[in-house]
């Protein structure tokens, strides 16, 4: 499968979809202390074990 | 998918015509040169039918300038025929590799001038979508269904096939304060939020880690049953889910769509009204006319007639010889008489009437020469006429009767001529296929929305499912801090993405402006919100009239840009009337475009050539 060249301009649409997505990963953070969403932002969730996860929520919760 | 890169637009047999538009290759622009009746128009009109209307239901639905209905076939052309748009184009999927599209569709079938609404006899339409070379094949419906969801083709091929029709609607609906909520409507059915679906797909994995593990935990066969059957029906609530957010996505397009064609019936119901009563008007008016003039000639013919002794006996001379010959002779003077007896004695039959004449008929006739008229004959026949000069001009009278009478048939041919006019009928055929895709359109809404509640029905039945499932399993219970804290987050992202819905005003806004801006000038900017529509300000002073033609017409194009969800752009003659911006607009397209694709006229070559592409591709039609 052939790999594109990309231009170096970024697209109008492309724009406006970082924004919408800044825009969202903003309303995410000001959302509160969602654990994981955070360690998703964090890009940690695909790499902690459940243990791990269940140890971080854990101590989210008594904390 | 991405970076959508067209290749090639194919036009063959559309009403006799062929043309091709072969683009450069991916990371150029192309320019065509392509002069008046060429296929400009048709092609930005051929892409909107291809990508607006699924095979199903493409019969009829191509719209041509402002016919609506409009012909595809060629109307010159006996016999089967066919119409064949081929369009390909690239794009890349989400690890940058990239894939080609071939789609076609053939319309078959033969002209014929009887046929309505067109003169169109389609006997089929094929859609086709090949992938990758054959690799993978759509079909009818089911290419339109895919273009749909990869590209999202159907709801923004009004903006990137770009031309003077669609900034004439964003103008109006820009100009309209009635529109603003259309306005509105519109740019929240722009909005995506692609990170939603990135951060539930995280949620979802870890899900399935958790069950995947747990799984793997288990001994007894009865738990791992369960394990199954719960990853099964979280499986399925993913995908209904899926299905349920894209009927509610086909909704908010199709409502989208029945406000559009709702305003537009609305629109031509009154411009068919109007055009009723100006023709009714306009009988009337001639009705009238007409009345008045035949009354002029009736008086008229009265006054001849009572004035008629003091015009008919005018030749005094003429008269008093026919008396002095009845009187002297005592019968009518010849030739008035004296043939006619001959001719029936020497025939024995009645000159006049045919009849054989018997004996007594015979002595009648005989006699007639020796009548003696009574007495008020006598009396008449005793003084002479005098020469009488007419107290009025009879003949300038019937002149006046003959140029009133042709004054009559000249406004009756006027008013017989009344009928709906072709702009008028046009009218009402555009009305008829509103009116059908009205009703169209409202029952696919309807059976949507049945979608979508049988849907949440499910979606609520396979819920209480999975958490039973999970609450009877003692394996999950030592995740059910991840599971419960999964079903938060996903609660927190949804709430999110509609808060974000208040937002994209003002992105879509802010990039409106920018492009603005860019084109027009830092003195210049644009401003959309739901009170006051989309306006273009002027040293920060906003206004629907600012800028002039040219001003609007720019803000339709930035407005275009930012509502289009592929990337390139496809316009029918760019320069429009933007006067002196031509330079500003070609500089803009190629720093906010990855492909432009301009159809343009030779006149605007000068402009958009060496800033686009420096080497424009002439285009001449086929016929045939």
């Amino acid at each position: 499968m052939k790999k594109r060249e990309s231009k170096k301009q970024i697209a109008i649409q492309k724009r406006i979809e970082e924004v919408m997505n800044q825009e969202f990963e903003k309303l995410i953070a000001e959302s509160g202390d969602d654990p994981l969403l955070k360690l998703i932002r964090q890009g940690k969730i695909d790499s902690l074990s459940l243990e791990e996860i269940k140890t971080y929520l854990g101590g989210k919760k008594d904390g | 998918m991405d970076d959508v890169h067209f290749s090639l637009i194919k036009v063959a047999g559309y009403r006799g015509r062929h043309f091709t538009l072969k683009m450069n290759p991916s990371g150029q622009n192309t320019i065509f040169i392509m002069d008046g009746n060429t296929g400009k128009t048709t092609t930005i009109e051929l892409l909107r039918w291809c990508f607006h209307y699924p095979e199903s239901q493409a019969t009829n639905k191509f719209t041509h300038m402002w016919v609506v209905p409009a012909h595809v076939l060629d109307d010159t052309k006996k016999g089967p025929q066919a119409c064949e748009i081929t369009i390909q184009f690239a794009a890349t999927d989400d690890e940058g590799d990239e894939h080609f599209y071939q789609f076609k569709r053939v319309t078959e079938g033969e002209s014929d001038p009887n046929n309505k609404p067109t003169t169109d006899k389609i006997t089929r339409i094929i859609d086709t979508l090949e992938i990758d070379h054959g690799k993978d094949a759509k079909r009818g419906d089911e290419a339109h269904e895919y273009l749909k969801h990869a590209f999202r083709f159907n709801e923004c091929v009004d903006y990137f096939c770009f031309d003077g029709e669609k900034a004439r609607d964003i103008m109006q609906l820009s100009s309209n304060s009635e529109k603003i909520g259309d306005l509105i409507f519109l740019v929240n059915q722009r909005a995506t939020h692609p990170r939603i679906e990135e951060y539930k797909q995280k949620l979802n994995g870890l899900r399935n880690r958790v069950l995947e593990e747990a799984g793997a935990k288990v001994s007894d066969q009865a738990l791992a049953i369960n394990i199954g059957k719960l990853k099964a029906r979280i499986g399925d609530l993913r995908a209904l889910e899926k299905e349920r957010d894209q009927l509610k996505q086909d909704i908010a397009t199709h409502s989208l769509a029945l406000k559009t064609f709702e305003d537009r019936y609305k629109d031509l119901q009154e411009k068919i009204t109007t055009a009723k009563a100006e023709e009714l008007v306009e009988r009337t008016k001639y009705e009238i006319q007409i009345q008045g003039k035949t009354k002029e000639v009736m008086d008229k013919r009265r006054l001849l007639y009572a004035l008629g002794s003091q015009w008919i006996c005018t030749d005094a001379n003429s008269i008093n010889w026919i008396k002095m010959q009845v009187k002297e002779k005592g019968k009518l003077p010849e030739p008035y008489r004296q043939d006619l007896i001959q001719n029936c004695l020497a025939s024995g039959c009645c000159e006049i009437c045919g009849r054989s004449l018997d004996k007594a008929s015979e002595e009648r006739i005989k006699g007639l020469e020796r009548q003696v008229a009574p007495h008020e004959v006598h009396e008449f026949l005793s003084y002479d006429l005098k020469e009488r000069q007419p107290a009025f001009d009879s003949e300038k009278e019937r002149k006046e009767i003959k140029r009133l009478i042709e004054e009559c048939n000249r406004l009756d041919n006027k008013m017989k001529s009344i009928k709906l006019s072709e702009e008028d009928a046009q009218l009402i055929s555009e009305k008829e296929f509103v009116e059908q895709e009205i009703s169209t359109v409202k029952g696919k809404i309807i059976n949507l929305q049945r979608d979508v509640k049988e849907r949440e029905e499910w979606i609520k039945d396979l819920k209480e499912e999975v958490e039973k499932l999970q609450s009877q399993n003692i394996t999950l219970k030592e995740y059910k801090i991840i599971l419960d804290k999964i079903d938060e987050s996903i609660n927190t992202i949804v709430a999110a993405g509609e808060k974000i819905k208040s937002k994209t005003i003002d992105i879509i806004s802010g990039v409106i402006s920018e492009g603005v801006q860019s084109i027009l000038g830092s003195r210049f900017s644009a401003k959309l919100s739901p009170t006051e529509g989309l306006m273009l300000g002027e040293d920060g002073f906003y206004g629907r009239e600012r800028g002039g033609y040219s001003g609007r017409l720019i803000l339709s194009y930035c407005f275009a840009e930012a509502m289009t969800l592929v990337d390139p752009i496809i316009v029918d003659t760019p320069s429009g009337n933007i006067g002196s911006q031509r330079a500003n607009l070609a500089q803009h397209l190629v720093e906010n475009h990855r492909q432009i694709i301009l159809m343009c006229l030779p006149t605007e070559i000068a402009d958009f050539g060496p800033i686009i592409s420096p080497k424009p591709i002439p285009i001449t039609n086929k016929e045939g």
